[in-house]
C-alpha cells in the first residue's frame, strides 16, 4: 500500500506553478491541506507483511515497530514510545506468530522508539541490543535546557492543538497517545560497540551496522537472507529532519549522508523506515537510500560551497535547493525536515552562531532597534500603519517582523500588535505543508492568544 | 578676520586625532603584559615572555630540559632558545604541547633540534584543523586573519588581546597544521604521569578551548601550566573566526580540576605567568565561577524564553568578576559566549516563528527602503547615523543599501567608517580586528585605495616621499616624538601665519602654543594621500564639535608638502574646511 510516487510530486509541482509565498514550504492553502492528507496514509494503522517473516506495524503509535518471526521465537525492532501502544501493537502482530520474543533491538534511544519495551517482556527477559554508545541521542544536550525544549516540542509537534488544527507531525500522525511514554523502557542489555556486528536469533542472521545521523547511537538491521533493511530514523518518506525546530545540538550531517549510503550499499529488497511505511519494490528501496543520500549531500556541500564564498545562513539558505531529480521524489518533499533549516543547522554547527558580516557581532538591543525604526519609519503610527498595510497585502513575513519592533514600544499599540502576530502566524500556517513550521505557527499563536507568553510577548 | 583665525587655529588642530576612546586606551595599556622577559617561575622553572605570541616554558632537570609549548614560529622559537642557553646548556629530552593550535606549536623544530626529546601531546592532537578540513571548510582562514588582523597595518592592530601584534613570516596562517608536527607519544589517558630528566610531571586531557587540550602539573615545584584554558582575559568561549561548539561546562571544570592541584605558581597559555600562590588560587576560582555564573545565567534565560539577542541583555558578568584585569574582554566577549551557549545547545532556531524563515536579503532591504519612504531616504537615514556616531545602526542600514545595490560605493564607504567607528569602542580585539580588516575590505571594494593604488613612475620619489610625509606627521602630531621626527626636516619654509621657518619653530609652536601643547597623543587619521614627484597631498580628518553652535562638525585638512631630493621637508602649506553636515545638500559624506 505505497502512494503512488507522483501523486505529491505532481501536487508540489501545481503548487509552485501557483507561486510560492517565500519558504521552500509554502504553497496556497488548499494544496497545503491537499498534501498533508496525502502524507497521512504514510501512516495509516496497518500491520504490513514485507517478507514471508517480516511484519511491520506502521501507525500504532509515531513510529513503527517491526517483528521477525523464527523457529522458536520473534524478535522485535523498535518499540514505539508506551506499553499501551506497544501491547496494540504486539496483539496485531499475534495473528501472525504467537512465539515468544527473544530479542528487542533499538534502532536509537529516541523515546518513540524505546518507551513501549515492556509490553514485549510479559512472558520473559528477552536480550535488549542497542550501540554502546545508547543514549546519547541529544548529542550530549545539556539537560538543564529541558524546560525550554519542552516548550518548542510541544509546539513543534502540536501536542496542544485543538483537533480542527492537527494535519500531523510530518512522519507521525497527530495526537498520539503519549499518557504512558516511557513507561515500558528497558535498558539495553547488549551493547554493540563492533561495526557490523553478527549473530543468529530464534534461527534468524542478522547483523548490526553503526550509523550515526539523526542521532549519534543510531544503527542498522540488515538481514542478510531476506534482504531486509531497517533503517532507523535516517531514513523516512520526507526530507530528513536535519535540524529539528524545537532545538538540538548539531547533527552531523555528514554522518547521516554517509550512513544512508552505507545502507544503499546493500541494495535492499525491502527497506523498513523508522516511521512511515515500508518500501517493498527493490529498485525502489535501492533507488531510495541513494537517493536520499545524496541529497543530505548536495543540501551540505551547496552550503559550505556558500560558507567559504563569504556567505551568511541569511543569503545561504535562500540559495540552496535540491537537484531536480531529487527535490520531487516522494521521500524528498519537506513534510518533516527542510532544505533551509538544514544550511542555518550546517553553518551553524560548523562555525557557531556569527554569520561573518560584522554588523552581526554585537546587533543593538531589540527595544533600541524597535525606537530606531520606529524613527526610520517617520513616527510609531507609521510603523504601525505599514504593519497593517503588510497583514492586508498578505506579505507576512514582514508583517511579523514589523509586529515585533511594535511590541517593544512604549508609544506602540501592543494588544494590535500581538493581534497581527496571531494573524500573520496563522495565515503562514495555512499555506505551510512542512508539519513541523505549521504546528510551530499554530501553537505560538494560540499561546499568544491565551496570553500565555506573557513572559516575553507583554 | 577672527572667523579666519579661528579656521587657521583649528586647522592646525585638525591632525590631531579624536581622543582615544577608553577602550583603545586599556587596549594599548595592555601591551605591556607582552613585554619580553625571561621569568623564574622555580627555582628550574623559567617561562620565556613575549618573545613569540605566548609564553614558552623550560623545566630543568638533571640531566636535561623539558619545554612546555614552542610559541608560533622557528624565528621567536631561536629567540626563547638563545635565553634559555644563557641559563643551562642541558640538552632537550621532552617537548609538551598543551593542544594543536599552531601558535604552541610553530616553533617545535627549533627545540626538537636541541637533542632527540619525547615529544608529548594528546592523540587527538590537531582536532579542530582535522575536523575543517573534513568539513571542506576553508572560510576559517579568512575569518581567522580578520580575527587575528593578519592584514592590518600596524598602526591600526594594537594587540591581539592575550598576545602582541605580531606578523610571521609565512604569513597569516596561526591556526593551520604544521606539517613538522609529529609527536612521538599520545596521551590517551585522562591522566598520566611522566617522568622525564629526574622530574615527574602530570599531563591530564580536558577539553576547553580546545578538544586535544591538556594541562601540565609539576608537583613538585607546585607549578601548573595551563595551556590556554586559563590566561589572563574573559576566556574565548566562542571564537568569532567560527568553529563547533566550545564545550563550555567542560572548560570551567578543566579550571576547576586545575584549582584541584592547588598549584602555587601558574603558567598560562597566554600572558605573563603568575608567581603568587593567593592570586593563582583567586585567579582560578574567578575564572571558574565566571564562566559557570555565564553558563548557569544564559540557561535560566534560555528556559524562561529568551531569544540570543534578549539573553545578551540578560546575562551580565557581576562587577566582582567583571573588575577583575584578568576577566576584561581583552579577547574573549562575554555577549559571543552567550550566543554560544543557546547556538551549542539548541542550534540556530531562536524560538521565535518570525525567525523560522527570513526574506531574501534584498526583499528584506526593499521592505526597510519602502518603511523609511524610499531610498534616498535610507540612504539619508543611514549618513545621518553616522553623523551621529550611532554607528551599529549605521551599518545595520548600509547593509540594506548594499544589499539594494550590491555595486554601490557609497554604502561600502560608509558602512567602512561605521566598522571603524564600532572598532574605537571595543576592547575586545578580536572583534576590533575583524571589523577594521572588514572595513579595510569594503574600502578596498569600493575602489577606495587610491593612496596604495596611486602609481609612481619608475625612479622618481613619489612613493618614498609620500611614506615620509605619513611618518613624519604621525611622530610630530601623532606621538609627540620630535627626535624621531627631525631625520625629515630639510630647509622647512612654513606658510601657516603663526609658525616660523625651520623645524626648531615648528617644534616650539607644538610646545608653547596653548592649542596644542597639551594634546594627547594619539592615532593621526588620514584620509586620501597622494603623491607626485617632490609634492605630497595628505588630508586628514577630525570630528569636532562646531565652535559656534556645539554641534557635531567635522574639520578636513589639506597639507600640501615639497619634498628636496634627498627627501626632507622643504616647504608646507596648509588648507582647511569646517563642516557641519546635518544641513548638507550632497548626499555623500566627506570621503
Amino acid at each position: 500500500m505505497k502512494i503512488s510516487s507522483g501523486a505529491i510530486s505532481l501536487l508540489v509541482i501545481s503548487a509552485l506553478a501557483a507561486g510560492t509565498v517565500f519558504g521552500g514550504t509554502q504553497v496556497d492553502p488548499e494544496t497545503a491541506l491537499t498534501m498533508l492528507n496525502a502524507q497521512n496514509r504514510q501512516f495509516e494503522q496497518k500491520v504490513v507483511k514485507v517478507a514471508d517473516n517480516v511484519f511491520v506495524a506502521v501507525g500504532f503509535h509515531g513510529a513503527n515497530t517491526s517483528m521477525i518471526v523464527g523457529d522458536d521465537g520473534v524478535i522485535i525492532v523498535d518499540t514505539l514510545k508506551g506499553p499501551g501502544s506497544a501491547a496494540k501493537a504486539l496483539q496485531a502482530f499475534r495473528a501472525y506468530s504467537d512465539k515468544p520474543v527473544k530479542a528487542i533491538i533499538y534502532t536509537h534511544s529516541h523515546g518513540d522508539h524505546i518507551g513501549g519495551a515492556a509490553a514485549f517482556m510479559e512472558n520473559g527477559t528477552p536480550d535488549i541490543y542497542a550501540t554502546a554508545g545508547f543514549g546519547s541521542a541529544e548529542g550530549g544536550i545539556n539537560k538543564d535546557v529541558n524546560p525550554v525544549k519542552g516548550k518548542r516540542n510541544v509546539r513543534q509537534f502540536g501536542r496542544k492543538l485543538p483537533a480542527e488544527q492537527q494535519t500531523n507531525r510530518g512522519v507521525a500522525p497527530a495526537g498520539t497517545d503519549d499518557t504512558d511514554g516511557g513507561k515500558g523502557f528497558v535498558a539495553p542489555t547488549i551493547r554493540i560497540s563492533e561495526d557490523g556486528y553478527k549473530t543468529v536469533i530464534a534461527g534468524v542472521e542478522l547483523e548490526l551496522y553503526l550509523s550515526p545521523g539523526e542521532t549519534d547511537d543510531a544503527l542498522f538491521v540488515w538481514m542478510p537472507n531476506e534482504k531486509v533493511l531497517f533503517a532507523g530514523d535516517n531514513f523516512y518518506h520526507s526530507f530528513p529532519n536535519l535540524y529539528a525546530i524545537r532545538g538540538t545540538a548539531y547533527r552531523d550531517v555528514l554522518n547521516w549522508s554517509d550512513s544512508v549510503a552505507k545502507m544503499a550499499a546493500f541494495k535492499p529488497q525491502v527497506l523498513v523506515p523508522g516511521h512511515t511505511m515500508p518500501i517493498l519494490d527493490p529498485a525502489t528501496a535501492a533507488t531510495a537510500l541513494q537517493n536520499y543520500s545524496d541529497a543530505i549531500r548536495s543540501v551540505y556541500d551547496q552550503t559550505v560551497k556558500g560558507i567559504n564564498a563569504g556567505k551568511g545562513p541569511d543569503q545561504i539558505a535562500h540559495e540552496v535547493e535540491l537537484p531536480a531529480h531529487l527535490k520531487d521524489q516522494p521521500y524528498l518533499i519537506e513534510f518533516y525536515g527542510t532544505v533551509p533549516h538544514a544550511v542555518r543547522a550546517i553553518y551553524a554547527g560548523l562555525l557557531g552562531w556569527y554569520d561573518g558580516n560584522p554588523t552581526t557581532l554585537n546587533p543593538l538591543e531589540p527595544k533600541l532597534k524597535a525606537r530606531k525604526m520606529a524613527d526610520l519609519a517617520g513616527g510609531t503610527q507609521q510603523l504601525t500603519k505599514q504593519m497593517n498595510a503588510a497583514l492586508e497585502n498578505g506579505d507576512y513575513q514582514w508583517a511579523l517582523e514589523l509586529s515585533d519592533q511594535l511590541k517593544w514600544l512604549d508609544a506602540g499599540d501592543r494588544q494590535l500588535a500581538r493581534r497581527v502576530k496571531i494573524e500573520a502566524l496563522r495565515a503562514l500556517a495555512a499555506r505551510e505543508y512542512n508539519a513541523p513550521n505549521r504546528n510551530y505557527y499554530l501553537s505560538y499563536a494560540n499561546e499568544l492568544e491565551s496570553g500565555q507568553l506573557s513572559e516575553v510577548w507583554f | 578676520m577672527k572667523r579666519r583665525l579661528m579656521t587657521l587655529a583649528l586647522s592646525l588642530a585638525a591632525v590631531i586625532a579624536t581622543a582615544e576612546t577608553p577602550e583603545t586606551a586599556l587596549l594599548k595599556k595592555r601591551t605591556a603584559e607582552f613585554r619580553k622577559d625571561v621569568i623564574q617561575v622555580a627555582d628550574n622553572v623559567y617561562t620565556a615572555t613575549g618573545y613569540s605570541v605566548q609564553p614558552v616554558s623550560m623545566i630543568i632537570g638533571n640531566d636535561g630540559l623539558v619545554i612546555v609549548d614552542t610559541g608560533l614560529d622557528t624565528i621567536s622559537a631561536q629567540a626563547v632558545l638563545a635565553e634559555f642557553r644563557k641559563i643551562t646548556d642541558l640538552p632537550v629530552k621532552a617537548i609538551i604541547l598543551t593542544h594543536g593550535h599552531g601558535d604552541h606549536t610553530g616553533g617545535l623544530p627549533v627545540f626538537a633540534a636541541e637533542g632527540s626529546p619525547d615529544i608529548w601531546a594528546r592523540d587527538n592532537l590537531g582536532d579542530e584543523n582535522h575536523a575543517f578540513e573534513h568539513a571542506g571548510l576553508t572560510i576559517n582562514k579568512k575569518r581567522g586573519a580578520r580575527q587575528g588582523g593578519f592584514l592590518l597595518p600596524p598602526e591600526k592592530r594594537i594587540n591581539n588581546g592575550v598576545a602582541q601584534a605580531y606578523y610571521p613570516k609565512r604569513g597569516g596562517a596561526v591556526f593551520s597544521k604544521d606539517e613538522s608536527l609529529k609527536p612521538t607519544h599520545q596521551l590517551s589517558e585522562k591522566r598520566k604521569t611522566i617522568e622525564v630528566a629526574g622530574i615527574q610531571l602530570d599531563l591530564v586531557a580536558f577539553n576547553g578551548e580546545t578538544k586535544d587540550a591538556l594541562y601540565v602539573w609539576y608537583s613538585g615545584k607546585r607549578v601548573l601550566f595551563s595551556g590556554d584554558n586559563f590566561y589572563k582575559s574573559w576566556p574565548n568561549l566562542y571564537a568569532i573566526r567560527g568553529s563547533a561548539y566550545r564545550d563550555v561546562q567542560s572548560w570551567a571544570n578543566a579550571v576547576d580540576q586545575m584549582l584541584q592541584e592547588n598549584p602555587d605558581k601558574l603558567v598560562p597559555g597566554h600572558t605573563r605567568p603568575i608567581t603568587e600562590k593567593a592570586l593563582v588560587i583567586e585567579m582560578l576560582t574567578n575564572y571558574r565561577d565566571a564562566i559557570r555564573f555565564v553558563f548557569n545565567k544564559t540557561i535560566e534565560g534560555m528556559n524562561l524564553g529568551m531569544t540570543p539577542d534578549e539573553l545578551v541583555d540578560y546575562v551580565k558578568l557581576p562587577a566582582k568578576y567583571a573588575a577583575k584585569d584578568y576577566l576584561k574582554e581583552y579577547y574573549g566577549n562575554v555577549e559571543w559566549a552567550v550566543r554560544s551557549v543557546f547556538a551549542g545547545t539548541l542550534g540556530w532556531f531562536d524560538g521565535n516563528p518570525t525567525t523560522l524563515f527570513s526574506l531574501p536579503l534584498k526583499g528584506e532591504a526593499e521592505r526597510m527602503a519602502a518603511l523609511a519612504g524610499g531610498k534616498d531616504q535610507l540612504e539619508a537615514a543611514a549618513f545621518q547615523s553616522l553623523e551621529n556616531s550611532d554607528y551599529q545602526w549605521a551599518a545595520q542600514l548600509c547593509d540594506h543599501l548594499i544589499a539594494l545595490d550590491p555595486a554601490a560605493a557609497q554604502p561600502k564607504l560608509m558602512k567602512a567608517e561605521a566598522l571603524e567607528g564600532l572598532a574605537e569602542n571595543l576592547l575586545t580585539a578580536t572583534g576590533r580586528n575583524y571589523y577594521l580588516t572588514c572595513a579595510q575590505e569594503l574600502r578596498k571594494e569600493a575602489g577606495a585605495e587610491r593612496n596604495v593604488e596611486m602609481p609612481a613612475s619608475a625612479g622618481d620619489r613619489s612613493e618614498a616621499n609620500k611614506a615620509a610625509a605619513l611618518d613624519f606627521f604621525q611622530l610630530i602630531l601623532g606621538d609627540r616624538n620630535y627626535e624621531a621626527a627631525r631625520k625629515y626636516a630639510g630647509e622647512y619654509i612654513q606658510h601657516d601665519p603663526r609658525i616660523g621657518d625651520g623645524y626648531e619653530a615648528l617644534v616650539e609652536a607644538l610646545e608653547t602654543n596653548p592649542l596644542w601643547k597639551d594634546r594627547p597623543k594619539s592615532t593621526v587619521q588620514f584620509k586620501n594621500v597622494a603623491a607626485d614627484g617632490d609634492l605630497v597631498y595628505l588630508q586628514t580628518h577630525k570630528k569636532i564639535k562646531a565652535h559656534d553652535d556645539g554641534s557635531p562638525a567635522h574639520l578636513v585638512v589639506m597639507h600640501l608638502f615639497r619634498f628636496d631630493d634627498e627627501g626632507k621637508i622643504a616647504e608646507h602649506w596648509t588648507l582647511s574646511q569646517m563642516a557641519k553636515l546635518k544641513d548638507s545638500v550632497s548626499k555623500h559624506p566627506l570621503f
